[in-house]
């Protein structure tokens, strides 16, 4: 019996301490509910945080997607994809568009999620700023640049896809996807501009404190409407749709021509120019010369640019071939024949006539000042050797695969290491608007919108050719090498060539072809280079020769198809014609 | 000390009632003579026990009121005997015939065989020792229905197969299942479990023997319990194997030679195509010279396999165990040691690094068992392994820094490449080589060397209930598992000859050039290591079990346990998992059989709302052969029983990236460089700016589940002789975590957090036959299985595809995209402008020709269609004839993978790029153009060169199945009266093998591998599977 009640009372004990310990084990070990150390939608938008410092950084992200131009082609720049330039590097991605074998599936400049995901960043900041207890001075800057961002990222996407879906303000979750119908073009136009309208007072005046330099300014605002209205009232979508459906004529530009339209952009460019004083204006002759426009990080000129850290990438991407480490380059992108031929004399005058004194055996001698701040000939001095690109030269070797295919280097953007003996860091910031590129916007809409060019067109191109070097110059009917007096029709060449010397690898020649609907006729022309051959007693002899083809779709290829993968995914997506 | 101390209570507490003593003696048989190791205890009073020593003898002390004593011995029918007036009981055991008591491990517990309703297979530890293999988990493979295996490497420490329950049916993770060891989730390698230490593998393969393990369970679970200690004199077992290792498959390349040859058909061939050919053909001057071996420093002559690997390699086996106890306590103690040497030959011996691949473990457990009381049972057992796993630094070309890729490479070492010594014995090289001398590098390049520290330690209590309710019992436990490791790499990492000098002779002038200048001497080595964060699993489970028959009829049993697992690893956020389980089961006289199970539990990878889930499952039987009329006549048959299980399972084995996912993540660029896009600066003097962008966006999600049923037949007849299993089951698999298709217009599409969307359906059937018989002193068995798994993608997002033929929705896991491939082209072909030919690239005759989809005449990626097989079989059979005769015993296994491909490394076929092998021989040209093996040899790289992915079809993708003899054994036991001679209890000698012989059964193997090979396993852990022959000794004192 005492048996029995000593067992009892020992298994309940041993019951007891064996439950005890099964809870207090677990009792005493409350884990963490998950990763405390990430960063939360909470903490960057903190209701809390006066300084709205992690709100800042989240606006500051959305500037890294600024378009930038340089060598972003799989290591070309996009100019390579035109009569300027071809790529040095066979088989690169860009290779696509120069054989117009572009496609639904292999597009190396498609930008569609690039910007959406841009887009949606600035929505999401525009919801969420309100959070943050920011002054409201601060917090209405801050959503003018996002909207400005916003508005931006929209052109970028305008521009190679027509009209594209318009998400308002909303943020998207990935429970409520939608399946967006693309906006026609006019609705795209009137919003970006209608966006640029609410926000020009909203950011801040030119010019920009010197710790603020690289936002978003009010000339940035009036540059991105005045340049939209100018790519809007354009051929290829003001009476030249080339739209094949209904659907896809209100997706690819207007319905009929509208003379109206030149008239908003020259309206809009000239807001930006007339507001100018003490913000904007051309660099001096001498700064020009001295590639200010470029090597200056702040200079009067850029209006908005896509800033990083000094550094020397573009001339060991682009540099000449025949230096060794450490200045080895690789000589990606090769101005063409066809560019160089563009540049008239020194005196103004085109090189095909005889006034302008251009000599084929000569050819690089009394040039446009600009030829030789756009590209590298032979002969032209750098890093203390003259270039070498006759065959068998030092930059033109012909036992690499790595050289120039024109008989040109890039000299554009590159830092003035003329005379000097290394590559060292210098700004290299890809200049989104500047002020020579709305000068020539307003000269081009308001020539447009006339029916003979005013003197207002004729200064914009003075002024131009001025500070880049070409004299007024002394022959009766000429002026800066220019007809004192044109048609429009000769206008429209004349400011035509000047956008593509003044604006050479700054991303103007690939689209403004494709607005201009000229690209069908330009760019399915052999695309030419220069054999220079060095006789034994070190004379040159030069020949042209086509070093290159290349093809454009047409019609299709004005504008980029949308990618397969979202029309298979949103069968909402019309696609453009022809693809 | 405390163990006497604990006597002393239970004396102290006994005492009160001892009277008398009464000593028990008898003798137990079985038809063969003494039968030791059986259990013999008072039935009242278990703890009162011991087992008969080798003589059949036991001695056994009785308390006042003995009642009845109990009898039995695993696979013979219990017996009970009234011990009232007597003190010597002799007994004669009877065989269970029929396996009607045969006892199985269930989740959390054991149950009858013949009261079981679910699907569960299972092999005994002996039947694991069979094999050599030192992965556990071979020794499996074609032996337990409802496992599939793919053994993918033979590397050391490396080898052990993938394992699969029933196939795949996810496409997170891999799909592993879940390892239990004594009730504890083990959380090392289940290759490492030494199967010495295992009593029961046992393989749950539906939801009601899973649904316990609610969100741990859908992959299957693997039930392992280890050997424990039995009441007796100690028995000490030694066992010793020593195997000869050698890969299943040697790629054989060519010599200089015939390599030349096939290099220069290459070049000729393009020439005359009008292709410029990529290089430059052999001269007749070099070719007479290779032929000839004149000039074996000009025109080297190297067959690298020989010189680099050896035709075997060793693997040892040691374990010793020893087991006994008393009546109190139990013991099993067990220490064993594997080594497993590389085929790498042993160059590095004199620069004093041991480079070449090898594996050591050692394994230790000590299973303990006290019994302080009448009624408590405590378990305290203490296991782990420590290993050493090294692998030569031999830094190759790219990423691929595996002697085994080099030897392949004709870039780096073609026959041709350079002799390996120099005349003077220095190092030789070529100039043209971008990798130094090879043997030079395995020599001089040191290793990297893993380590790494297994320690489990688990406590078990279990303590019966009786004075509460009878059949009651509670039972606690708690365990550790803790690993880590770290790395010692000790290497010369220089490249381009910086860090050993080679030269090249040029034997015409006789003279030296140095591969780099710079160094004329052999550098120092450098030594770097790097600790692995390590890993501690804690686990507490607190249970109450219930067991009890009423009237004889009415059985009913029930458990519920509380699971805690806590899980840290490193600076991780710690993984907890906590849930209940329960158990509720009737039957009636063990004819009509009804269980329920369920699982509540839930896991911190998700969000709080979402963490808990019941998993219930429902499972019924009957067995017919207990109903009166089956048994009045149909006398044969000992069990049919039919059952049936249904329930859902889930799993939170998402394999990384998974956790947390609820939340959204955001990134913080460290000071504004980085990711090039966020090299951003403001200012006029530049000023980087840091920027946040959200990451991947959060998404409440839970873990995937699986509604799994299953209907099973068992079948036993002739009293026992014939055993046939049959399970049939679907698995569905849903809310597999997958990223949706959005249209990136959202702006999301790249930032997509995976949502519970993926459907797989699994269906499938395993089957398993034996037979055991018996012809005089011969007995046999026969035992055949067949398991089949079929894996479908039911749903997982896919966006439209533009051809039918694209789409992956519907095929299994693991479907590849590939072109169908029709033969070769002919000049009459290439002529026709009707025979569609590829978009780029120039096509001849010869080359592959592949079938136009989509009719547009030109062969491009639209024509690329879902290949026919995956690369993980479908369907494993197994077959194992096994037989004993007199001290002579013998099995063998064969096993045969069904219904998969294999497209193995591209460089093991690229021409140009891969050493040439006979398959070569038999290419394409104008003369052989009837059924090659091998297309147009070809210089540069074209259509139907293997160079990239997007040239995959089905000439490259073959069909792998293969039949092989798995495992063989013969062993021989040394006659008891001779052993007993020398003091030993038994001696056993036996030799067996292991993946001895294969044949393929489709179609030709190109590659020269192994067809259990992964699909293109280039990279740096491509070792050749292994064969094993082994010799070993068991003995036991």
């Amino acid at each position: 019996m005492l048996n029995f009640r000593v067992m009892k009372m020992k298994n309940l004990y041993i019951a007891y301490i064996a439950v005890t310990l099964a809870i207090g084990f677990t009792g005493c070990s409350k884990p963490e509910d998950g990763p405390l150390e990430r960063i939360t939608e909470d903490y960057v938008f903190d209701p809390s945080d006066k300084n709205g410092k992690y709100a800042e950084m989240y606006l500051n992200d959305i500037y890294s997607v600024l378009p930038d131009g340089f060598n972003r082609i799989d290591g070309n720049f996009l100019d390579a994809a035109t009569d300027d330039a071809i790529p040095s590097q066979a088989g690169t991605e860009i290779d696509a568009i120069i054989k117009g074998s572009l496609s639904v599936s292999n597009n190396p400049d498609d930008a569609w999620s690039k910007n959406y995901e841009s887009i949606r960043k600035a929505n999401l900041f525009l919801n969420k700023i309100d959070i943050v207890p920011v002054s409201d001075a601060i917090k209405n800057t801050w959503k003018a640049e996002a909207r400005f961002l916003r508005a931006m990222f929209y052109f970028e996407l305008l521009k190679r896809y027509g009209g594209i879906p318009l998400i308002a303000d909303e943020v998207l979750s990935p429970d409520n996807p939608k399946n967006f119908s693309r906006s026609s073009f006019e609705e795209c136009v009137n919003y970006i501009v209608a966006e640029c309208d609410a926000i020009r007072d909203a950011v801040q005046k030119d010019p920009l404190p010197s710790t603020d330099y690289g936002r978003i300014s009010n000339g940035a605002v009036l540059a991105l409407k005045s340049r939209t209205l100018l790519y809007a009232a354009s051929p290829l979508y003001n009476g030249g749709n080339t739209g094949s459906s209904p659907a896809q004529q209100l997706l690819q530009g207007y319905a009929s021509f509208d003379k109206e339209r030149w008239n908003r952009a020259a309206v809009a460019a000239n807001d930006l120019i007339s507001g100018a004083a003490g913000k904007f204006s051309l660099l001096s002759a001498a700064n020009f010369k001295a590639n200010q426009v470029f090597l200056n990080r702040r200079n009067s000129e850029v209006i908005l640019a896509h800033l990083g850290a000094d550094n020397k990438d573009l001339e060991t991407d682009n540099g000449p071939v025949g230096y060794s480490n450490p200045n080895l380059a690789s000589g990606r992108t090769n101005p063409t024949q066809n560019l160089v031929d563009a540049f008239p004399g020194a005196n103004g005058r085109p090189i095909s006539e005889s006034a302008s004194l251009y000599n084929e055996q000569d050819p690089y001698s009394n040039r446009d000042p600009r030829l030789a701040q756009t590209v590298l000939f032979n002969g032209a001095e750098w890093l203390k050797l003259p270039i070498e690109t006759f065959e068998g030269g030092k930059d033109k070797p012909n036992n690499t695969t790595r050289q120039t295919n024109t008989g040109y280097y890039l000299r554009k953007f590159l830092g003035n290491f003329e005379a000097s003996s290394q590559y060292g860091n210098s700004p290299h910031n890809y200049p989104i608007f500047r002020y020579a590129d709305m000068l020539l916007s307003y000269a081009e809409a308001k020539n447009e919108y006339l029916d003979a060019p005013d003197a207002s067109i004729y200064q914009v191109l003075y002024d131009l050719r001025l500070r880049a070097g070409i004299a007024r110059g002394s022959q009766a009917g000429y002026s800066h090498g220019l007809k004192n007096i044109m048609t429009k029709e000769e206008m429209r060449q004349v400011i035509r060539n000047e956008r593509r010397l003044e604006l050479a690898f700054e991303e103007h020649r690939f689209w403004d072809l494709r607005r201009w609907k000229l690209a069908d006729e330009v760019l399915n022309q052999p695309l030419a280079g220069m054999k220079i051959t060095k006789a034994a007693g070190g004379s040159l002899s030069f020949e042209k020769v086509q070093v290159a083809d290349i093809a454009f779709v047409d019609p299709k290829m004005y504008f980029y198809p949308i990618p397969d993968s979202e029309i298979l995914k949103n069968s909402n997506l019309v696609q453009n014609s022809g693809w | 000390m405390r163990k006497y101390l604990i006597t002393a209570c239970f004396l102290l507490i006994c005492s009160l009632s001892w009277a008398q003593q009464h000593v028990i003696t008898g003798t137990i048989v079985d038809s063969d003579g003494p039968l030791p190791g059986v259990s013999v205890y008072q039935k009242d009073s278990p703890s009162r026990g011991t087992v008969t020593n080798l003589e059949g003898k036991y001695r056994l002390v009785l308390d006042k009121s003995p009642g009845a004593l109990s009898f039995s011995y695993i696979g013979y029918l219990s017996q009970e005997v009234n011990v009232a007036g007597r003190s010597v009981i002799n007994l004669t055991m009877m065989p269970d015939a029929k396996g009607l008591e045969e006892v199985i491990v269930i989740g959390y517990g054991t149950q009858k065989r013949i009261t079981n309703t679910g699907a569960v297979s299972s092999i005994s530890g002996d039947n694991l020792r069979q094999s050599p293999s030192a992965s556990l988990q071979n020794s499996l493979i074609g032996r337990v229905p409802g496992v599939i295996t793919q053994q993918q490497s033979g590397r050391p420490g490396g080898d052990g197969a993938q394992i699969l329950v029933r196939g795949l049916s996810t496409t997170n993770g891999n799909g592993a299942p879940l390892v239990i060891v004594d009730d504890l989730e083990y959380a090392g390698n289940i290759a490492d479990i030494d199967p010495d230490q295992i009593e029961t593998f046992t393989v749950l393969k539906d939801a009601s023997t899973t649904a316990v393990y609610g969100i741990r369970g859908a992959n299957g679970v693997i039930v392992i319990t280890t050997r424990r200690g039995k009441t007796g004199k100690a028995q000490i077992t030694v066992r010793s194997e020593n195997s000869l290792q050698q890969p299943s498959y040697v790629p054989e390349y060519l010599d200089s030679y015939e390599s030349a040859l096939l290099f220069n058909q290459a070049v000729n061939n393009d020439i005359a195509l009008g292709i410029a050919p990529s290089r430059t053909a052999f001269s007749d001057e070099a070719l007479e010279a290779f032929k000839n071996g004149t000039d074996p420093y000009r025109y080297p002559n190297v067959d690298w396999t020989d010189e680099l690997i050896k035709p075997f390699s060793l693997q040892t086996r040691n374990n010793i165990n020893v087991q006994g106890g008393m009546e109190k306590a139990k013991y099993f103690i067990s220490a064993g040691y594997l080594g497993q040497d590389g085929l790498i030959k042993d160059f590095s011996q004199n620069s004093g690094m041991n480079s070449n691949y090898y594996y050591k473990r050692y394994n230790f457990r000590s299973n303990l068992d006290v019994q302080p009381s009448k009624t408590l049972t405590l378990n305290l057992d203490l296991s782990g392994n420590f290993s050493e796993r090294n692998s030569p630094n031999n830094r190759g070309r790219a990423n691929h820094d595996n002697v085994f890729f080099e030897i392949s490479d004709m870039n780096q070492l073609a026959p041709w490449a350079y002799p390996i010594y120099n005349p003077d014995g220095s190092y030789g090289i070529n100039p043209g080589n971008t990798l130094n001398n090879i043997v030079g590098r395995l020599t001089e390049y040191g290793y990297v060397r893993e380590f790494r520290n297994d320690l489990t330690a688990n406590f078990r209590a279990t303590q019966k209930l009786d004075f509460i309710t009878q059949g009651l019992s509670a039972k606690g436990v708690v365990g550790y598992n803790g690993y880590g490791g770290f790395t010692r790499s000790l290497t010369r990492n220089g490249t381009d000859g910086s860090d050993f000098p080679a030269y090249s002779y040029d034997s015409q002038t006789g003279s030296y050039t140095i591969l780099n200048t710079n160094i004329y001497r052999t550098t120092l080595p450098n030594l770097s290591n790097s600790n692995n964060a390590g890993t501690r699993k804690l686990n507490w489970q607190a249970s109450l079990n219930y067991d009890r028959t009423f009237g004889s009829k009415h059985r009913i049993y029930a458990l519920v346990l509380y699971n805690y697992l806590n899980d840290i690893s490193g600076a991780d956020v710690p993984d907890v998992f906590e849930g209940y389980t329960f158990r509720l089961g009737y039957d009636y006289k063990s004819k009509y059989l009804l269980e329920l199970n369920a699982g509540y539990n839930g896991t911190s990878k998700f969000s709080q709302a979402e963490r808990y889930s019941l998993f219930p499952a429902i499972s019924a039987g009957w067995n017919i052969s207990e109903e009166p009329f089956f048994k009045d006549n149909i006398k044969f048959v000992d069990l049919l029983k039919i059952r049936g299980s249904y329930g859902l399972t889930g799993s939170d084995n998402l394999s990384g990236g998974f956790d947390y996912v609820y939340l959204p993540t955001y990134d913080r660029s460290a000071t504004g460089t980085g990711e090039s896009t966020w090299n951003y600066s403001l200012g006029d003097t530049p000023t980087a700016i840091n920027g946040i962008r959200e990451s991947t966006l959060g998404n409440i999600v839970t873990w995937e589940k699986e509604i799994q049923s299953n209907i099973g037949l068992e079948l036993r007849m002739f009293k026992g002789s014939l055993n046939v299993v049959a399970d049939v089951y679907s698995r569905y698999r849903y809310d597999i975590l997958q990223e949706r298709q959005v249209s990136a217009a959202s702006g999301i599409s790249s930032q997509l957090p995976p949502a519970n969307i993926g459907k797989v359906r699994n269906r499938g059937f395993e089957t398993q036959v034996t037979y055991n018989g018996r012809v005089n002193d011969l007995n046999y068995n026969v035992s055949g299985n067949i398991s089949v798994s079929k894996n479908k993608r039911v749903f997982f997002d896919e966006p439209l595809k533009a051809y039918p033929w694209k789409t992956l929705t519907g095929q299994s896991i693991g479907s590849e995209l590939g072109y169908e491939f029709l033969g070769f082209y002919t000049e009459a072909d290439i002529a026709d402008v009707e025979i569609a030919k590829p978009s780029t690239g120039q096509v001849f005759a010869g080359d592959l020709k592949y079938s136009d989809l989509n009719g547009d005449g030109i062969i491009n990626a639209d024509d690329m269609s879902v290949m026919p097989y995956a690369n993980l079989p479908n369907t494993i059979l197994g077959l194992t004839l096994g037989a004993n005769y007199k001290n002579f015993s013998f099995s063998i296994t064969a096993q045969s993978a069904l219904n998969f491909s294999l497209s193995a490394r591209n460089e093991s076929v690229v021409v140009m790029s891969n050493n040439f092998r006979e398959i070569h021989k038999d290419a394409w040209t104008p003369e052989n153009s009837v059924n090659p093996s091998f297309p147009r040899l070809s210089t540069v790289a074209n259509i139907s060169s293997l160079t990239t992915l997007s040239n995959i079809s089905t000439f490259w993708s073959r069909r792998s199945d293969y039949l092989r003899i798995k495992t063989a054994e013969i062993a021989y036991s040394l006659p008891k009266e001779l052993v007993g001679k020398v003091g030993l209890g038994s001696a056993r000698i036996y030799v067996n093998g292991y993946n001895l012989l294969t044949w393929s059964l489709k179609e030709k193997n190109i590659y020269d591998i192994d067809p259990e090979n992964q699909a293109r396993s280039t990279g740096e852990d491509f070792y050749p599977q292994q064969k094993i022959y082994n010799l070993g000794v068991q003995v036991a004192f």
